[in-house]
C-alpha cells in the first residue's frame, strides 16, 4: 500500500515536516517495494483551506496511510472521508517514519490534534 | 520557544505599545526574541523599533481577473455573473467592453467560466509585501497590505512563517507577535497554534464588548489567554468587575496600566514607556514578570533562570 | 449628504465623533458598518425595532447526480470543496459564495442554499434612524454584511456611516458609498502613519476627504503639514479632554461630556458640504 509522509525536501532521506497542510513536499512510499515518489504540496501557498487541498492531494495520490505530526480539523475530516488513516510522528527522516509505522510504534490519530489555521 | 500573540479586538487599546514594551523588557533581560508585526493593515511596530533598511518581498495574495480587450465582444454575459460587482461595461473603441474593478475582484474566476469568447484570464495579484529585518531587540518581521487589500489573513500567515523560521534559526526563546485588530480572519490567522494570547483591553463598554468577542475566539480555538487592562483610570469600577468576571472564567489578568500622557509622549519620542520611575513603566514591568510566570506554568517549562546551587548558597 | 467616518488607526475616536455628529445634527440616518465589532449603540442607546438576517449562498449537492469527478473542488479558489471517492464535502466558512461550482459541475449536481453569516438591526435613537450590522462570531467575510447595511442608506437627509477601522477592503467598500470621508486622526506617530495609509486608500477610489484631529493639543503641526501637502482640509480640532475619555468609559457620548463642542460639530457639516463642492469644481 502507499504511505504518504510530509517532508521538507525530496526523497526517502528527506527530513519530515510536522505540519500537514503546509509541508512543502509529500513523499509517497510503496510499503512493499520501498520505492518513493515525491510530489510538491501545492497547498503550501493556499490561504485558508490549505488543509482541504492537501488532504485531497493525499487521496488522489492513492495513499491509504498518512504520517505527519499536526493535522488541522478540516484536513482531518477530508482524510477521514477518504478513508486515509493518520498516524502521528514528528521527527526524523521519511524512511525512519515509515519504519516506525511498519514496526507498529505509531499511534493512530483519532481526531485532529491542532486547531484550525496555521501553526508554526 | 514560546509564541505569544497580542491582540485587542478593539483598536487603540494599546496593543502595539504593550507588545513593544514586553519585547524590550525581554531583550533587556537577555532573552533571545523575535518580533512579528501581523497588523499588516497598519504596521506600526517599525515606528518604535527602527528596523534596518531591507528590501521588501512582494507578496501574491490572490489572483485577479484580466480581460483581453481584443477578445471581448461586449456581450456582457459576465457582468451579472460576478457576485462582487467587479465587472462593468465601459466604452470601447467600437463597442462597449468589459472593465475589471481591481479593488472589487475577489479572484473567484467565475468570469473565466462564463465568457463565451475566453476573454478572461487569471493573473497573480501582488497584494502587499513583507520584510524580515532586525532592530534593537532582535529580528523583526513585518508586512504591508496594499491599498484596499483583502484576504490579509494570508499575509498575516506569511509574516508568522517568516518570523517563526527566523526564531527557529536563531534559537529564540520567545516569539512575540503584534496581532491585528478586530475578530475576523486576520486575527484567526494570528492566534491559531500559539502558546498564549495576550488580550489588551480598556475599561470601557466598547473595549469590553470587543474583548468578549476575541475571548470567544480564543476559547473556540482552545488557546490559553491572559488579559492586560490598559487605561485603567478611565473607569476603576469596570476594572474591578471585569477582573472578577475574567478570573471566574479562568482568564488571568496580568495587570493594569494607568491612563497617562506619558504613553503618547514616549511614542512621539520613538521609545517604549517602560521607564521604571513612572507608574506606566512600573505597571509594564510587573506585567512582564507575571507573563513569564504564566508561560512557565502553561507549558511546564520554566521561563526563569534557576540560580545555580552556588549562587543560592551565596545568597543565603 | 453621505459622510463616512473612518480612520486608518483604531482608537482615534471614529465612533465617538460619528455618534456625536449624529446627535448634534439631529434628524439623520446612522449606519454602523463596523460589523466585526459594532459599538455605536453603546453611545447612541437606540431602541432596536427589528432585525434581518444577512445570508450568503453556499453550495449543496444532489447526491444522485454526482459522479465525484472533483471538477468543483478543482475549480474552487477558496478550497472550500473537497471531493474524495464517494464523498463530497463543503466547508461553508471557507466558501466565498461565488457560485462557480454550480457552473462548473458537468452534471448540474450542485445547487445553492442561503446560509446566515450575520444580522442587520434597525431602530431609532431619538430623531436618528439607526442601522447596525454585525458579523456572526467565527465568520470571516464581512463585506456581505456591510453591503446589506449600506443598502439602508436611502435618499433622504444626511447619512453618517461609521466605517470599519483600517484601510482594507471593508473600509474601501464603505467609502465608495460616501460623498465624503471624514478621517479621524490623532497627532501621534501611529496616528499620522495610519492616516497616510487611509488617504492612499481613498485616492484609489477618488473620494474627497476631510480630516478631524482628535487630541489635537498633543501637537497637530505634522498633521497640518501633511494635510496641506495632500490638499485635504482639516475641518476640526478637538482637544484631549479627560472628561470625554471618562464619559466614553461610561457610555456617555462626547457631546454630553463636552457640550461646548456642539456648535463645532454643527459647523462641521457646512465645512464638509463646502469641501465636496470644491472638489467637484
Amino acid at each position: 500500500m502507499k504511505i504518504c509522509v510530509t517532508a521538507s525536501s525530496e526523497g526517502l532521506n528527506a527530513p519530515m515536516d510536522s505540519r500537514f497542510a503546509r509541508a512543502p513536499f509529500m513523499v509517497i512510499v510503496d510499503s512493499e517495494t520501498g520505492e518513493a515518489e515525491t510530489t510538491a504540496n501545492e497547498a503550501v501557498s493556499a490561504g485558508h483551506g490549505a488543509g482541504t487541498q492537501a488532504a485531497q492531494t493525499v487521496s488522489r495520490l492513492g495513499a491509504e496511510i498518512l504520517l505527519t505530526a499536526h493535522c488541522g480539523p478540516k484536513a482531518f475530516e477530508v482524510l477521514a472521508a477518504a478513508k486515509v488513516k493518520v498516524f502521528g510522528i514528528g521527527g526524523g527522516t521519511v524512511a525512519e517514519a515509515v519504519d516506525a509505522w511498519k514496526a507498529g510504534k505509531l499511534e493512530e490519530m483519532e481526531n485532529s490534534d491542532s486547531s484550525a489555521g496555521w501553526a508554526g | 520557544m514560546k509564541t505569544i500573540t497580542v491582540i485587542s479586538g478593539k483598536g487603540g487599546t494599546g496593543k502595539t505599545t504593550v507588545t513593544a514594551s514586553l519585547a524590550t523588557l525581554a531583550h533587556e533581560e537577555g532573552r533571545r526574541i523575535v518580533v512579528g508585526d501581523t497588523d499588516v493593515d497598519a504596521a506600526n511596530l517599525a515606528l518604535l523599533f527602527h528596523p534596518a533598511d531591507v528590501p521588501a518581498v512582494p507578496f501574491v495574495g490572490g489572483q485577479l481577473a484580466v480581460v483581453d480587450p481584443d477578445a471581448c465582444t461586449g456581450c456582457g454575459l459576465c457582468v451579472d455573473s460576478c457576485r462582487y460587482g467587479a465587472l462593468s461595461m465601459v466604452d470601447g473603441e467600437i463597442f462597449p467592453v468589459v472593465e475589471v474593478d481591481r479593488l472589487s475582484c475577489e479572484g473567484c474566476a467565475v468570469c473565466t467560466l462564463v465568457c463565451p469568447s475566453q476573454a478572461f484570464s487569471m493573473h497573480d495579484d501582488v497584494t502587499g509585501d513583507y520584510t524580515l529585518s532586525s532592530c534593537e531587540v532582535g529580528p523583526l518581521a513585518f508586512a504591508r497590505l496594499g491599498v484596499g487589500g483583502e484576504n490579509s489573513g494570508r499575509l498575516v500567515t506569511q509574516v508568522r512563517k517568516v518570523a517563526a523560521d527566523e526564531a527557529r534559526q536563531t534559537e529564540a526563546e520567545i516569539l512575540l507577535i503584534d496581532g491585528p485588530p478586530g475578530t475576523g480572519c486576520p486575527v484567526i490567522s494570528a492566534v491559531t497554534g500559539v502558546d498564549l494570547v495576550l488580550l489588551v483591553t480598556e475599561p470601557t463598554p466598547p473595549g469590553i464588548s470587543d474583548l468578549h468577542r476575541v475571548l470567544a475566539l480564543t476559547k473556540h480555538f482552545n488557546i490559553p489567554a491572559a488579559v492586560v487592562i490598559n487605561k485603567a483610570d478611565l473607569n476603576p469600577d469596570l476594572v474591578v468587575s471585569l477582573t472578577v468576571e475574567l478570573e471566574a472564567q479562568g482568564v488571568e489578568v496580568l495587570g493594569t496600566i494607568p491612563y497617562d500622557e506619558a504613553v503618547p509622549k514616549a511614542q512621539r519620542e520613538g521609545v517604549v514607556p517602560i521607564d521604571a520611575t513612572t507608574e506606566v513603566g512600573k505597571a509594564l514591568r510587573h506585567i512582564y514578570k507575571r507573563l513569564r510566570r504564566v508561560l512557565a506554568e502553561n507549558t511546564g517549562v520554566t521561563g526563569e533562570t534557576i540560580p545555580s546551587h552556588h549562587q543560592q548558597e551565596a545568597r543565603a | 449628504m453621505r459622510v463616512a467616518v473612518a480612520s486608518g488607526k483604531g482608537g482615534t475616536g471614529k465612533t465617538t465623533v460619528a455618534t456625536s455628529l449624529a446627535l448634534a445634527w439631529g434628524e439623520c440616518s446612522f449606519l454602523d458598518c463596523d460589523v466585526e465589532g459594532p459599538n455605536a449603540h453603546l453611545l447612541l442607546h437606540p431602541e432596536i425595532e427589528r432585525s434581518a438576517e444577512v445570508t450568503v449562498p453556499v453550495p449543496r449537492l444532489r447526491e444522485e447526480d454526482c459522479t465525484y469527478c472533483g471538477a468543483c473542488a478543482d475549480f474552487c479558489r477558496s478550497h472550500a470543496l473537497a471531493v474524495v471517492p464517494g464523498k463530497w464535502m463543503i466547508f461553508d466558512q471557507l466558501c466565498h459564495a461565488c457560485g462557480g461550482c454550480t457552473l462548473v459541475c458537468p452534471t448540474r449536481a450542485i445547487y445553492e442554499v442561503d446560509r446566515r453569516i450575520g444580522e442587520v438591526r434597525f431602530g431609532h435613537a431619538g430623531a436618528i434612524r439607526f442601522v447596525q450590522g454585525e458579523l456572526d462570531a467565527g465568520e470571516a467575510h464581512p463585506i456581505p454584511v456591510i453591503e446589506d447595511v449600506l443598502k439602508q442608506a436611502g435618499d433622504q437627509g444626511d447619512v453618517i456611516i461609521d466605517s470599519p477601522p483600517g484601510t482594507n477592503c471593508s473600509m474601501v467598500e464603505v467609502a465608495k458609498e460616501a460623498d465624503i470621508v471624514l478621517l479621524v486622526t490623532e497627532p501621534t506617530p501611529f496616528g499620522l502613519h495610519d492616516l497616510t495609509l487611509a488617504v492612499e486608500a481613498l485616492k484609489a477610489i477618488n473620494r474627497p476627504a476631510a480630516i478631524l484631529v482628535n487630541r489635537a493639543d498633543w501637537g497637530a503641526g505634522e498633521v497640518h503639514q501633511y494635510a496641506a501637502r495632500e490638499a485635504i482640509p482639516v475641518v476640526l480640532e478637538i482637544p484631549h479632554l479627560l472628561a470625554v475619555a471618562k464619559g466614553y468609559a461610561r457610555s456617555r457620548p462626547l457631546i454630553e461630556s463636552a457640550p461646548e463642542l456642539r456648535q463645532h460639530l454643527l459647523d462641521l457639516r457646512a465645512a464638509l458640504v463646502r469641501t465636496i463642492r470644491e472638489r467637484a469644481a
